[in-house]
């Protein structure tokens, strides 16, 4: 990989990693939400 | 991309630790409920249908909430509390939401603050305040959900002893809710207590949430620095 390439990659890591937590987390939440309701 | 690993590790280590747990937790459950549901002479369900049920749900949730419950308080406390020679805790005489200098907003952001930070009015107060409100927005949401799914599991229990289910308000009121609420934020508290008067005295050399070993132990990280 091209260093510019790499460098930019290197920088978007951390924005990847908020981003997949953050979907992670209200994502899971969202779809147990979803399984309690659809159950009572 | 080993770089990009390496930068980003802390992270990728404890998401591949929470999925490898809540595997874990999947299969446990499942064999538990399994166990059960034989005693009682029923036959299970297939593992899927088991993690999308209220029964393992509400396992998860519970467990949620107080994670996140920990957090928001932790966050918000230490904006008001402190506690001396601790590295969690800003140094006494801190407390309180600071000037914006020394929060770098408004006016006095640098040129490549975040732009909610230099924007001013709502957007640099909501901003300000993101982390707060992220954290307590999953507390309340993972709260109701293990609400909501304990309210169907102890209908399902009541129903397999021939009694009436709860209602979800008869169910927040209930000795069980509370039970399973209180044993995950007893812990919670214990740790958080446990970390904040652990690290006065004790040191991890080279871990960011200790003091550098030579320290002394009335001073904390934030004021060493």
């Amino acid at each position: 990989m091209h260093s510019d390439q790499a460098s930019h990659a290197a920088e978007r890591g951390p924005a990847v990693i908020f981003w997949l937590w953050l979907t992670a987390t209200f994502g899971g939440l969202a779809l147990m939400l979803v399984i309690v309701v659809v159950s009572l | 991309m080993r770089r990009t690993l390496r930068e980003n590790g802390l992270s990728l280590f404890f998401l591949v630790l929470f999925l490898l747990a809540l595997g874990g937790q999947a299969v446990a459950g499942y064999f538990r409920e399994a166990e059960e549901l034989h005693e009682h002479g029923r036959s299970p369900a297939d593992l899927v249908s088991f993690v999308f049920s209220p029964d393992f749900v509400v396992d998860v949730a519970e467990n949620w909430q107080s994670e996140f419950l920990q957090f928001f308080l932790f966050i918000a406390a230490t904006v008001w509390l402190v506690q001396r020679g601790s590295p969690e805790s800003k140094k006494p005489g801190d407390e309180g939401l600071e000037s914006d200098a020394s929060q770098r907003v408004g006016a006095h952001a640098p040129t490549d603050a975040p732009s909610w930070a230099k924007a001013g009015g709502w957007r640099t107060a909501l901003y300000g305040n993101s982390l707060l409100i992220m954290m307590g927005s999953a507390f309340v949401l993972s709260w109701l959900v293990q609400s909501l799914g304990g309210t169907i599991v102890a209908g399902e229990e009541s129903a397999m002893h021939g009694l009436p289910s709860p209602t979800w308000v008869e169910y927040v009121l209930s000795a069980d809710f509370w039970d399973r609420t209180l044993q995950n934020w007893q812990s919670e508290f214990l740790a958080v207590g446990t970390m904040v008067a652990f690290s006065i005295y004790l040191r991890q050399r080279g871990s960011a949430e200790s003091k550098p070993v030579g320290t002394p132990h009335a001073v904390s990280a934030v004021e060493s620095e």
